[in-house]
């Protein structure tokens, strides 16, 4: 048990964490059939609180005890997992019996994703590139994802902003901004 | 008399070309950010941070308390004028403000809205100035058992007060407090669900956190339901009158009484703008001799939903000054502000660091002044703020948001955590969870920790009971837990019968 609750505490786990929700995950969606499809998106975020409130429960038996303190450092994470869990299961249970409110209508999710997927890229980016080239594509990207066409607002916007970045926070408030391993 | 003096040496600070300027562009840009709909106070005062990082501590927060003032004026310019309210709280002046507007007096609504803020305002900072200091004074003599007490307090309101959301609002804050244990225990110094990630060991920076939760969020929410495609509302252009002194006057009593509502709203955690405004605007309809008028253009309705809006910035003040429990979300940030600067929020700051407060305290009083000035003569300026389409302000947001939440350590890290904590934000608004009390639970989590465990190691359990303060603060903590749960069985009882 305690060899398995080290294994679950380390970097190493990280497969078996994400097998385990998708797992969590394939439940919530099989509960929410039927009458119950207007909760997906709530019966989701429920199994998920609860996956997370058992999953620091469990990783609290492999937080070390240290006698000295007089108190231990397992206390709080419980409580706050238990106060979780129980205040999930309430969510849950008014969601099973349809009294909680219903999902929103589902909007423009794809350019949400989009959106994300483009930041995260930048983000990624700026280990190579440095922040002022990484951040002008990325408001190029997302000028470009949002509708804006215009060739004058879309190159003001992005060097506006690598010039305005680089004056204001370089060399005013001289803050270290990622230069990046081509430019570093 | 020694306040006075305080007070002085404060003003005495501002005595200058630099920190007039600092409190001056912390009001345009609050005014400004506040017009915007969908740029909220905190949202406001998070993506801001950046710029107070090269500052001195004091003109940092001088710049930021200047936004945060200026942002919840700015709000009621748009709700106003095109019906569309640029933050939260500005709603309730809507109901009235727009239909004047209507009615051909955009001018009278505008002035009135601005005068209540203004004079609101002072109210709210003139009782945070007389009542911060001896409550910061008692705190200094709190056991970590009333400090327990009065977090609890601080947490089960926030939830308690969340409307209709108070279960949603208890899994935010148990989430909020849950994943504040992450990193390093702040008492045995072992590291907690750190997964051997060695940036983990500090636990999540509070500051990439707020601006994920507060701003990514609500843009990839705007994104989601369609509003960055939609084109921005157009402006009536008639010109009409400013009120007179006279009209002021009439509202006089109007503006105080909501002044001082504000404030003790404002003080509870959680409460904030919104529900002070709401509040004061009912409590206006219910004392008015013509109740009708309410919704068609009432000015004591603009008056009062003003009055409380602003005044509430000081109350929201008193228990982060003194006691390091944000009263509102903007005050939330205000707290990783603080730390950013090494200042730790509490009674200490007042015996530690005098000159911040008393510094910052006078320059609300400044900005206020300066609000006044600004308000009387841009108010047509401001608009074209909300003017500006939504696809080209969200990029904008992300690239400040990417700096922000990178200067606090240098960290690429941090930037990731903001955008994990943006997308979670706008996956728990959709089944309608609040991201306040996250942030909250986060905040107080290692002060509710560290008194609790405190506590039992100085006494136990009993010790929470035997302290009067304590037993006390933990009644009143259960009881606004209790009293949701009350209302709903009532509710659904009377449906049943």
């Amino acid at each position: 048990m305690e060899e398995l609750v080290v294994y679950l505490g380390g970097h190493g786990s990280f497969p078996a964490w994400i097998a385990a929700y998708l797992a969590v995950a394939g439940l919530s969606f099989l509960v929410s059939r039927g009458r119950l499809k207007r909760y997906r998106g709530r019966l989701v975020i429920c199994f998920s609180l609860l996956f997370i409130a058992s999953g620091f429960f469990i990783l609290s038996f492999g937080v070390r005890e240290v006698e000295a303190v007089g108190s231990s450092a397992r206390i709080a994470p419980r409580l706050w997992a238990a106060g979780l869990a129980l205040f999930t299961l309430e969510m849950l249970r008014l969601t099973l019996h349809e009294r909680a409110p219903e999902d929103p209508k589902t909007g423009d999710v794809k350019k949400v994703l989009l959106t994300a997927g483009v930041v995260a890229f930048s983000l990624w980016g700026m280990d190579y590139a440095g922040y002022l080239v990484s951040s002008a594509s990325m408001i190029l990207l997302l000028l470009l994802l949002f509708g804006e066409r215009r060739p004058l607002v879309l190159l003001s916007l992005a060097g506006g902003w690598t010039l305005f970045s680089w004056f204001v926070f370089v060399r005013v408030l001289m803050l270290s901004l990622p230069t990046g391993i081509l430019f570093g | 008399m020694e306040l006075l003096s305080h007070l002085l040496d404060g003003l005495s600070v501002l005595a200058g070309v630099y920190p007039i300027v600092i409190i001056t562009v912390g009001v345009i840009i609050g005014i400004l950010a506040g017009a915007m709909p969908g740029i909220s106070p905190s949202m406001a005062v998070a993506l801001l941070l950046p710029f107070s990082f090269g500052m001195t501590p004091t003109m940092g927060l001088v710049l930021l308390c200047a936004i945060y003032l200026a942002s919840n004026y700015g709000g009621s310019i748009t709700a106003v004028m095109i019906n569309t309210p640029g933050t939260p709280s500005a709603v309730v002046t809507a109901f009235d403000g727009y239909p004047l507007t209507r009615k051909g007096q955009a001018g009278t609504a505008l002035g009135i809205s601005l005068v209540a803020s203004v004079v609101g305002g002072f109210v709210g900072i003139i009782i945070l100035v007389l009542f911060a200091g001896p409550l910061a004074r008692m705190a200094l003599k709190f056991w970590p058992a009333e400090y327990f007490a009065l977090a609890i307090l601080g947490l089960s309101t926030i939830a308690s007060l969340g409307g209709g959301r108070w279960l949603e609002s208890f899994v935010a804050v148990m989430l909020g407090l849950l994943l504040n244990t992450i990193g390093i225990d702040p008492l045995s110094g072992v590291s907690r669900f750190t997964f051997d990630v060695i940036r983990l060991y500090d636990g999540f920076s509070f500051i990439p956190v707020l601006i994920g939760l507060f701003a990514l969020s609500e843009v990839f929410t705007g994104i989601e339901t369609g509003e960055v495609a939609l084109p921005p509302a157009k402006p009536d252009k008639q010109k009409s009158p400013w009120p007179s002194v006279r009209d002021y006057l009439k509202l006089k009593y109007s503006m105080i009484r909501a002044g001082v509502l504000g404030t003790v709203i404002g003080v509870f955690p959680g409460a904030g703008g919104t529900i002070a405004s709401f509040i004061a605007y009912d409590v206006e309809k219910r004392l008015s001799k013509d109740p009708e008028s309410f919704g068609k253009g009432a000015p004591e309705g603009v008056a009062a939903a003003e009055a409380s809006n602003s005044s509430s910035v000081g109350g929201a003040l008193v228990p982060l000054l003194t006691l390091g429990i944000p009263g509102s979300s903007s005050a939330a940030v205000l707290i990783g502000a603080l730390m950013i600067h090494n200042l730790q929020p509490g009674p200490e700051l007042f015996t530690r660091h005098p000159e911040v407060v008393y510094t910052l305290f006078s320059s609300l009083f400044v900005a206020n002044i300066i609000l006044l000035f600004l308000g009387l003569l841009g108010a047509r300026l401001w608009i074209r703020a909300a003017l500006i389409p939504k696809k080209l302000l969200y990029p904008m947001i992300f690239a400040f948001s990417f700096i922000g939440s990178y200067a606090v350590r240098s960290s690429l890290f941090d930037v990731g955590v903001c955008l994990a904590f943006g997308i979670l934000g706008w996956l728990l608004s959709r089944s309608k969870i609040p991201v306040s009390p996250i942030v909250l639970g986060m905040i107080l989590g290692t002060m509710i920790e560290k008194n609790l465990r405190t506590t039992l190691m100085m006494g136990g359990f009993s010790l929470f009971l035997k302290r009067p303060l304590s037993l006390v603060l933990l009644s009143l903590a259960l009881l606004s837990m209790i009293v949701p749960f009350v209302r709903d069985f009532k509710k659904a009882r009377e449906a049943k019968a």
